[in-house]
């Protein structure tokens, strides 16, 4: 592999090193990047190395290479291992696209670049951050791609500049044997490289583009008729089935979903049992490949409502008031003991697995206003009779262990694990059978002790593995999770032990606002239960997670300050970037047109009561010839205006005048020529043939005379001279301040007797 | 130069986009479709940088040329095919530095020109980039506007400025090389009285004498004077200078290109046999036809001989006399003490009488053909290659 060198007149013309570091940067991140989406080191390593070797070569001013022919075959093959790769482990398109880039571009990186290779090798790189955005959606993304768009501008720029050195250097003449020497054309182009220039030009370009790319995501229109697919996982447990293993990690975003307020005596109270705390969405009863799901389609033809209720039975309902900011779906929470929902257009049905169902179409952005009236748990007899006879206890099946499917060694496993926790109770439920109930009772509680006390609770699943099932993962080998796998384990085993149970989806009631004395629900307070049906009791809440952990895992899923601090941090980058949607679009827009609104009649108001005031003080001045104090206010105001911009504008002026009358002084080197008079009226010897420096440079030593303020005087004088920039005021005074330094030190040398 | 100088001087600015422009406007099209497809978040956030760094890209370009003049400092005179450098001088008057800025002729007929181009021009400030150009042809050459552009800060957009500095360049014939010495060395050569004050060191030893007012202090022979009352001086033999008198003949005879051809060649030489001779001391006269009738130079020495030499070689265009009418034209005296040249297509076709009386009235006389040339005279190889 031959090794290049460039002298340094070659390096300064084309600026090879200057663009090679940060394009090599740009490439490492790019990979980076998108190795980390997809968590593959295989493609992290490589890159890193090829760009490292890269990387070394061009800090030693060389560049590596092999040749043309050899890089192509690398295409070659590189093309027919991602068509293998493509055709045989079905990964998405823009997986595939993305391994693609990133051979391509190794392959690139060991060959001799032009400028036309630096453009692919730039293209490239683009469309691997497109790949990567579209692969996810991580909150470190988000500052990675800031990063890698601040390179990618110091690159493009260094490039455009490189383009035009390359075109100056390359260029002849038809006359011209060849093109003009390196260091000739570098002293054509540039004296040197505009390092600092270039970098505040990056950020005047860089800081527009970023404004313009916030302003686009604010307001490019989203899809109305659905949220993106990454706000919908990220947002809440809304599907109606359950999909254990599905996602490798939960983010439970902090967005409201409804307030509630319970009112019992006509006063807002808090929930009087735990049991009323369970806000029920769904019900799944049917297990089967690691998914939840319904027996039976949701039927809106249900029960009839609202149901007449006893005066016996009044007196004990209790009543909630639920907001939804947004609906996004028919079905509505309430408690699972609620007799009647009512809502302003009564088009509420329920159906016979006892969920509520709003009827009629859903608008995106339709807020929802619904009242329940419930029993608090635990019910009375009577209670449990009315709801029973209206139809609010949906009956469980007979065969609770046919509603689980799970393969044959998985069943056996689980189902022997279940008996090893419920030995006894299971012995002497065969030897009760009267008391059926009672042990079923015990041994769901048995259970979901036993996966308290056992089991974590968690919301990170990148172990998970999602070819065997959840339930059998969970228990024998993950031994962690969240609420659903906790729900979905108790439900399994209760009901290969022929304990009818199934899994309600929803809500749980945590936060309380005390001063509007109503319970808020947040995203993340959906949850998973269990349900278990005893014909005294009908179906009885059991909630196998346990309710600290939970909460400590939401609310804390690191112990240490950092991480909740990290933790925050994501949950805004889920609530406010990946979770904008189409309804937070809309809220803005109306927000923000509702600021401007109240702004606009503000100011409307203001200055018609200012021009009414002025009216009036007018005609008073004209019929009465009377002088408000409004008016004596606004000439007195518009005086001092006038007097201040007058004034502000001799001083600018006055200010010009002199910084000019300065420069002119130092421009025609006055202070210098005064300088060298002195110097040489002290003795200093005519040296015609040396230059201005030297002069200088000798008079020091012969008069001991400071080096530094002259070595200041002297450089400014060249910069303005030979560099043609003008003195600034600040040049002036450190050139005064220097000359009398210079003069006070001459005057004790030559007051020194020698 | 001020503000305001600065603001009448300033032409309009235009932008445009380039291919990698296009390509960026289509790859952003692009992304637009995938993030309204996606919906994904950062999808948005690219696009809108992406339009962003294209809209920066058009409002920086064009403001860094805002500020910018453009001073092209270029000689008068040069050689046809030789290249020539020359400078563009830009100065900044806004105080932000301006980067990548190149400079181009444009339309320069019969002129090849290497672009200039200046990395970096700070504010307020000034820099000199130095560019090059190579012409064609001989003539008059008119550069009118120079083309100011800049593609910074990401090459999406470039920004252009027209600036009129309208110039006229006079090309000469090409110079060739000339094998043979045509010239007879005069044996005429004269003592002076005191030494050379120009032409000193060219000269050769004569003898001493003592030193008279006037003469040159650098010719005190001082081992000589150290024993005498008054300094002795060397004293050094002048030759005369040498006269040369070039008779041409460039009328056509006809529109073929190989007349055309032949002619110019006949003007190359002319051209190099000038400028040699006249870098080696001689006085140099010329005859030749213009547009308006004969056109006679009397023998005469130095830069301005040469270039009013070279001027008329160089502006040569389609005469309708020959030597015939300039021949008779020519004073006497310019030919009593010249070696005289004469050079036309074929002096075998003249009227040999005609010629017989001019060489009698000339020191030396040569008369020269294009069948002479070809042993005497190598084209300029570039020239030679471009087959003119």
């Amino acid at each position: 592999m031959p090794l290049e060198s460039y002298t340094q007149a070659d390096i300064q013309l084309t600026e090879r090193r200057r663009l090679e570091t940060p394009l090599l940067l740009l490439i490492w991140m790019g990979c980076l990047g998108f190795s980390l989406a997809e968590e593959n080191l295989f493609y992290l390593v490589s890159s890193t190395l090829a760009v490292g070797v890269n990387w070394f070569a061009a800090r030693r001013n060389k560049v590596v290479y092999i040749n043309r022919w050899f890089v192509n075959i690398g295409v070659i093959i590189a093309t027919l291992i991602v068509i293998a790769e493509y055709s045989r482990s079905g990964h998405s398109v823009f997986l595939t696209l993305g391994h693609y880039i990133i051979l391509i571009q190794l392959c690139k990186l060991f060959e001799k670049k032009k400028s036309r290779d630096y453009i692919q090798l730039l293209v490239l790189n683009l469309l691997l951050l497109l790949c990567t955005a579209l692969i996810t959606a991580h909150p470190l993304f988000g500052f990675w791609t800031i990063a890698y768009i601040v390179l990618a501008c110091y690159v493009a720029m260094v490039f455009t500049l490189k383009r035009g050195l390359d075109h100056a250097a390359e260029v002849k003449l038809h006359g011209e044997l060849g093109p003009l020497s390196p260091r000739r054309v570098a002293w054509n182009v540039s004296r040197y490289w505009p390092s600092k220039t270039i970098r505040r030009a990056m950020l005047v370009t860089l800081v527009p583009s970023l404004i313009m790319g916030v302003v686009v995501f604010i307001l490019a229109p989203r899809n109305s008729e659905k949220m993106s697919g990454l706000s919908e996982q990220f947002s809440a447990d809304y599907d109606p089935n359950i999909k254990l293993g599905r996602s490798r990690e939960i983010y439970l975003s902090d967005r409201i979903v409804m307030t509630l307020q319970i009112i019992k005596g006509g006063k807002p109270s808090l929930a009087q049992s735990q049991a009323s705390k369970y806000m029920r969405l769904f019900i799944l009863d049917q297990y089967m490949n690691s998914t939840w799901s319904r027996s039976q389609n949701l039927d809106r033809r249900g029960l009839s409502m609202p149901v007449v209720i006893d005066e016996t039975l009044t007196d004990k309902l209790v009543t909630q008031n639920i907001h939804m900011p947004h609906i996004n779906q028919p079905e509505l929470a309430a408690p699972y003991t609620t007799v009647n929902i009512e809502s302003a257009d009564n088009n509420i049905s329920v159906s016979r697995n006892n969920e509520f169902i709003m009827e009629g179409p859903i608008r995106p952005l339709q807020s929802f206003d619904y009242k329940t009236s419930f029993f608090p748990t635990p019910l009375e007899t009577k209670e449990l009779a009315f709801l029973r006879k209206v139809g609010r206890v949906p009956k469980a099946s007979a065969r609770p262990s046919r509603s689980v499917q799970l393969t044959y060694a998985a069943q056996s496993k689980v189902l022997g694990l279940a008996e090893s926790w419920c030995e006894d109770l299971l012995e002497k439920r065969k030897v009760l059978p009267e008391l059926r109930s009672k042990f079923n009772l015990a041994i769901a509680q048995r259970i979901a002790e036993n996966l308290r006390l056992d089991y974590s609770y968690t919301l990170d699943l990148t172990e998970a593995d999602p070819n065997i099932d959840a339930v059998e993962d969970f228990l024998f080998y993950l031994k962690k999770g969240h609420c659903e796998y906790f729900a979905s384990t108790m439900a399994v085993m209760c009901n290969l032990l022929e304990v009818p149970t199934h899994v309600a989806t929803g809500f749980l009631l945590e936060e309380y606002d005390t001063e509007k004395n109503e319970y808020i629900v947040r995203n993340r307070d959906a949850h998973a239960w269990c349900e278990v049906y005893t014909p005294e009791t009908g179906w009885e809440i059991i909630d196998p997670t346990s309710g600290t952990a939970r909460t400590e895992a939401i609310r804390r899923s690191w112990w240490t300050f950092m991480s909740d601090y990290v933790d925050q941090i994501r949950f805004l980058w889920y609530e406010k970037v990946v979770g904008y949607d189409f309804n937070s679009q809309k809220s803005l827009s109306e927000e923000a047109s509702s600021q401007a609104k109240d702004l606009w009649q503000k100011t409307r108001k203001y200055m018609s009561s200012l021009f009414k005031s002025l009216r009036k003080s007018l005609d008073n001045l004209i019929i009465n010839g009377e002088v408000d104090l409004i008016l004596v206010k606004l000439l007195a105001g518009m005086t001092v205006v006038s007097v201040l911009i007058f004034f502000l504008l001799l001083l600018r002026m006055r200010k010009q005048e002199k910084q000019q009358e300065q420069a002119d002084m130092f421009k025609k080197l006055k202070l210098l020529y005064r300088f060298l008079a002195m110097l040489h009226k002290q003795g200093l010897p005519y040296h015609p043939d040396l230059t201005l420096r030297e002069k200088l440079y000798s008079a020091a030593e012969q008069f001991d005379l400071p080096l530094q303020p002259l070595e200041e005087l002297i450089n400014l004088q060249y910069r303005w001279r030979w560099g043609g920039v003008e003195p600034t005021a600040k040049d002036i005074r450190t050139v005064r301040q220097n000359f009398v330094a210079l003069c006070v030190a001459l005057d004790a040398a030559s007051s020194t007797p020698k | 130069m001020d503000r305001e100088t600065v603001r009448k001087r300033r032409s309009r600015i235009h932008l445009r986009v380039p291919l990698a422009g296009w390509l960026f406007l289509v790859v952003s099209l692009l992304v637009g479709i995938a993030a309204f497809r996606s919906s994904m978040p950062l999808m948005f956030v690219i696009l809108g940088v992406m339009w962003g760094a294209f809209l920066v890209s058009g409002i920086f370009a064009r403001r860094m040329l805002s500020g910018v003049t453009v001073h092209r400092e270029l000689p008068e005179r040069a050689w046809q095919s030789d290249t020539l450098y020359f400078g563009y001088y830009l100065n900044n008057v806004r105080r932000s530095s301006c980067l990548g800025i190149s400079l181009r002729e444009l339309n320069p007929y019969g002129v090849e020109d290497a672009c200039g181009y200046c990395m970096h021009l700070p504010g307020r400030g000034r820099f000199r980039s130095g560019s090059r150009l190579s012409a064609h042809r001989r003539g008059r050459v008119r550069l009118k506007d120079i083309l100011l552009s800049t593609r910074f800060p990401f090459g999406l957009v470039a920004s252009q400025r027209r600036v009129s500095q309208p110039i006229t360049l006079v090309v000469w014939p090409a110079k060739g090389y000339i094998n043979r010495d045509l010239l007879r060395r005069g044996a005429t050569a004269a003592t002076t009285a005191h030494p050379g004050r120009q032409q000193g060191g060219q000269d050769e030893f004569f003898g001493l004498r003592e030193y008279r007012m006037g003469d040159n202090m650098r010719w005190i022979h001082w081992r000589r004077s150290a024993g005498r009352d008054k300094p002795i001086v060397r004293e050094m033999a002048h030759p005369l200078p040498e006269v040369l008198f070039l008779i041409l003949d460039v009328r056509r005879n006809s529109l073929d290109e190989l007349v055309e051809a032949q002619r110019e060649r006949l003007l190359r030489f002319a051209a190099t046999l000038i400028d040699n001779t006249l870098g080696r001391g001689y006085q140099v006269g010329m005859a030749l036809a213009d547009e308006k009738g004969p056109c006679i130079i009397s023998p005469s020495a130095g830069v301005g001989a040469r270039c009013e030499l070279l001027d008329i070689l160089a502006n040569v265009r389609d005469p309708r006399i020959g030597l015939e009418t300039i021949i008779p034209a020519i004073p006497p005296r310019d030919l009593r003490d010249a070696q005289t040249i004469l050079v036309c297509p074929d002096p075998g076709k003249m009227n040999q009488l005609q010629l017989a009386r001019l060489a009698s009235r000339c020191k030396n006389f040569t008369a020269l053909g294009h069948k002479e040339l070809g042993s005497i005279f190598v084209d300029n190889p570039h020239v030679a290659r471009e087959g003119l």
